[in-house]
């Protein structure tokens, strides 16, 4: 998985592949498209749930480990993995051309505990109220999901910035900086929201905030994309029976 | 040495050593559990606050589900990393 191709992939993974990548660094181009692509290949409808939040979450598990610094656990025979030095993340169109996003995880549902246990992290990162404030939270979201080209938390039109315009600076040069380049993470970057008061673990929930809306914001586009296919799973284009909801 | 202060399973206790000791009871590969013997780092780097640990990690429990075959999970996993320049 260190290499660029995927030719010599099985058709399926093959598929997962792409549509992993751009969901990761180029969310705004997934579509019904690219869902048709996967059941095209035979996924079922909770394989490709399953491929969504999955990207999801890796979205978020690589912004904490970068955003914290830790450092790689575990010995292996695989070739060491080679940073490509890849400094700038892809350019985002303008707000018009943002997909369109729903508001329900419920697509979760299809597969079993999904729905309940990320609607119980969701609402611990975004409601705690310690030890960052409401709306030091509401202005991380809305810079992830901006960055994510995520209209419905950042909604070009209907949106109240004022949130993310009162950060300190240095604050949201962090979540910028976190959602678009998480690899360019320093540990400068930490010491930068130290110096605005932020103690160790109010950094902690900076880096958990934006890093749960980067996730949030793909997990949406994707059960988006896949709720607009309704018509085709109506038509029997979907396989359907490995899993039940 | 990471950027944040981060508590391992040696200096843990209370809330955090059970989180840590949930975690470590949780069924998986063997190839998941490092061999420092300490819980993995992105773990340990949620070690401040426990029960955003336990919430997050409730999230990549459940979605270990047989909806993809485990090496097309690992799969979905790797190239998400990759993407994001990250070695995790």
């Amino acid at each position: 998985m260190l290499g660029e191709t995927v030719g010599e992939l099985p058709p399926q993974d093959a598929c997962l592949v792409d549509f992993a990548r751009s969901l990761t660094a180029r969310p705004w181009t997934i579509g019904a498209a690219d869902i048709r692509q996967l059941s095209g290949a035979g996924l079922s409808r909770p394989s490709i749930v399953l491929a969504i939040g999955l990207v999801a979450l890796f979205n978020y598990l690589t912004r904490v480990a970068d955003g914290t610094g830790i450092e790689a656990d575990y010995a292996t025979e695989l070739p060491q993995f080679v940073y490509r030095g890849v400094t700038e993340s892809a350019e985002r169109p303008e707000p018009a051309d943002w997909p369109p996003v729903d508001s329900s995880i419920e697509l979760l549902s299809l597969l079993p505990g999904v729905h309940e246990a990320w609607s119980h992290w969701r609402e611990y990162v975004l409601d705690c109220p310690t030890p960052i404030p409401e709306t030091t939270r509401i202005g991380l979201r809305t810079i992830a999901a901006r960055i994510a080209c995520d209209g419905l938390i950042a909604p070009p039109d209907r949106a109240d910035p004022k949130a993310a315009e009162d950060l300190p600076d240095a604050v949201s040069a962090f979540a910028e900086k976190l959602s678009r380049t998480p690899w360019l993470m320093t540990a400068a970057d930490v010491d930068a929201l130290r110096s605005t008061g932020l103690d160790d673990p109010a950094v902690l929930h900076v880096i958990a905030v934006v890093a749960y809306q980067s996730a949030e914001s793909r997990l949406r586009i994707g059960l988006s994309a896949l709720a607009r296919c309704d018509q085709d799973l109506s038509d029997g284009l979907f396989p359907t029976g490995d899993v039940q909801p | 040495m990471a950027y944040v202060q981060v508590i391992g399973k040696q200096e843990a206790d209370g809330d955090l050593l059970d989180a840590y000791r949930a975690m470590a009871a949780r069924p998986m590969p063997s190839v998941y559990r490092p061999q420092h013997g300490d819980a993995p780092g992105i773990i340990r780097a949620h070690s401040l606050d426990p029960e955003l640990l336990r919430r997050t990690f409730a999230v990549s429990g459940a979605l270990s589900n047989d909806a993809l075959p485990w090496h097309s999970r690992e799969l979905v996993n790797s190239v998400t990393s990759r993407e994001n320049e990250c070695f995790y």
